[in-house]
């Protein structure tokens, strides 16, 4: 260990009370007399805060994927009147109405056309594509005081100008590229239809996919669905399918569809 | 198996078992929430979803150890505790500098709140930037309260020394990005 990572252990056995009188004592005239020091334990305070506030998020992730695999809750008979429940739909859940009631027109044109024709790859992709939501950021908050170079990119996604998000994710520097920017550099290719492109990005993602593993392998599945390869998308949805991703059921579905 | 039970395989680390307790009242208690304060159905799962997470975080953090009464009894009182608060307040979660997880204090000038979370924010973008194995072994000893034995079982190390050294790396990588991206960005 080196000293500044004993004075990181230091400093967090001074956070958990977990220092004898003696030792806290020399923490404290430290304190006092070193700025640097001061300054390093402010800093384990806001990364600790940090890594329990980005660990909570993706719990919290986490149960919106289960209750997302779970039959819907069956609570109608519970409310008396419709127009109140209507009315109380919060300002943020507007969004997630307004995709939700989009995937249900793409669903139900597309189930229509399904019915009566037999299931193109691109059709498929079609009715099942849906841009992969922001979860790095809250680029919604202008007053935000940092804002990075990634931020930027994700906010022009957000807008949905994905020409110009790609054209920002790879001009993001090297180091930056994790998974999570390969994800979405994926899904602005898949909107701007250039499925080599996208499938490219995720390979490349999946080389180190972190947490978008499940994510990753469904977007480029969707990928070789636009680029019409039927057999490499029914190899990257049978991998969805087999997997714990809340996409699996669909994964099934574009299946079945494909094999017809 | 009893509560305890329940109780004692979440804090070893059983994620299996919090996700049965999440089926198992989910209907019951989303429909009361709906039909005591007339939330929408996305309201009362945010809410649910509140509720285990505190019911997991009381149980990590050594808070709830054994029942006094039921599970069941526990995530409704949850339940309804965040209900009115955020019928009073607007409620927001967040993280208190100091490294606990508190509601945000309503006193609190919304600059300082937004400032907070926009650094934490920052600090979760740089926890993606760090990367696996680090990203998850400092949320394991932080959020998760595992012990160092069960990190080095979990991650592979040698023992729980290696283990140690290797979270104090971690966290200094951590800070490095940390750093540059505060520099980037002032």
């Amino acid at each position: 260990m080196n000293e500044l990572e004993k004075d990181i252990a230091l400093l967090e056995r001074y956070i958990e009370n977990d220092l004898g009188i003696e030792e806290r004592e020399i923490v404290e005239q430290r304190l006092a007399s070193e700025d640097d020091f001061k300054k390093l334990l402010d800093q384990v305070r806001i990364l600790i805060g940090g890594i329990q506030y980005a660990a909570r998020n993706k719990m919290m992730q986490q149960l919106k994927d289960l209750e997302q695999k779970l039959p819907e809750v069956n609570w109608q008979e519970h409310v008396d009147d419709d127009q109140e429940e209507e009315k109380a739909v919060p300002m943020r859940n507007r969004r997630y109405w307004l995709m939700a009631a989009a995937s249900v027109v793409i669903l139900a044109v597309s189930s229509i056309f399904l019915f009566n024709h037999r299931s193109a790859p691109g059709d498929i992709y079609q009715a099942y594509f849906e841009t992969y939501d922001n979860v790095m950021s809250a680029t919604t908050r202008g007053k935000s005081t940092v804002q990075t170079s990634f931020e930027q990119a994700m906010q022009v996604y957000d807008q949905g100008n994905y020409s110009l998000a790609i054209k920002m994710f790879n001009e993001l520097p090297g180091v930056e590229k994790d998974s999570g920017v390969y994800l979405y550099l994926g899904n602005s290719y898949l909107v701007e239809e250039q499925p080599d492109k996208a499938i490219e990005a995720f390979e490349k993602a999946l080389e180190n996919p972190g947490n978008f593993e499940n994510q990753l392998q469904w977007y480029r599945g969707l990928g070789y669905l636009q680029a019409g390869n039927i057999e490499k998308s029914i190899e990257v949805f049978t991998i969805v399918k087999n997997s714990d991703y809340s996409k699996s059921k669909q994964a099934k579905e574009i299946l079945k569809k494909i094999s017809k | 198996m009893s509560e305890n039970d329940v109780i004692a395989r979440i804090k070893t680390g059983d994620e299996r078992e919090l996700g049965t307790i999440y089926e198992k009242y989910r209907q019951e208690f989303i429909s009361w929430i709906i039909r005591t304060y007339s939330c929408n159905i996305e309201e009362a799962k945010e809410v649910y979803q509140l509720a285990i997470m505190i019911f997991y975080e009381n149980i990590i953090n050594g808070r709830l150890t054994t029942m006094t009464s039921s599970i069941k009894s526990y995530l409704f009182a949850i339940g309804k505790n965040k209900m009115l608060e955020q019928k009073k307040f607007a409620t927001r979660f967040t993280h208190n500098m100091d490294g606990t997880m508190d509601l945000m204090n309503e006193d609190q000038p919304t600059e300082d709140v937004e400032k907070q979370e926009a650094t934490l924010k920052l600090v979760e973008h740089c926890m993606h930037l760090l990367g696996e194995p680090c990203r998850g072994l400092l949320e394991m000893y932080y959020y998760h309260k595992k012990s160092m034995t069960d990190i080095a079982k979990s991650l592979g190390y040698k023992n729980t020394d290696t283990a140690k050294n290797q979270k104090y790396k971690c966290m200094k990588r951590l800070k490095k990005i940390f750093e540059e991206r505060t520099m980037n960005t002032v």
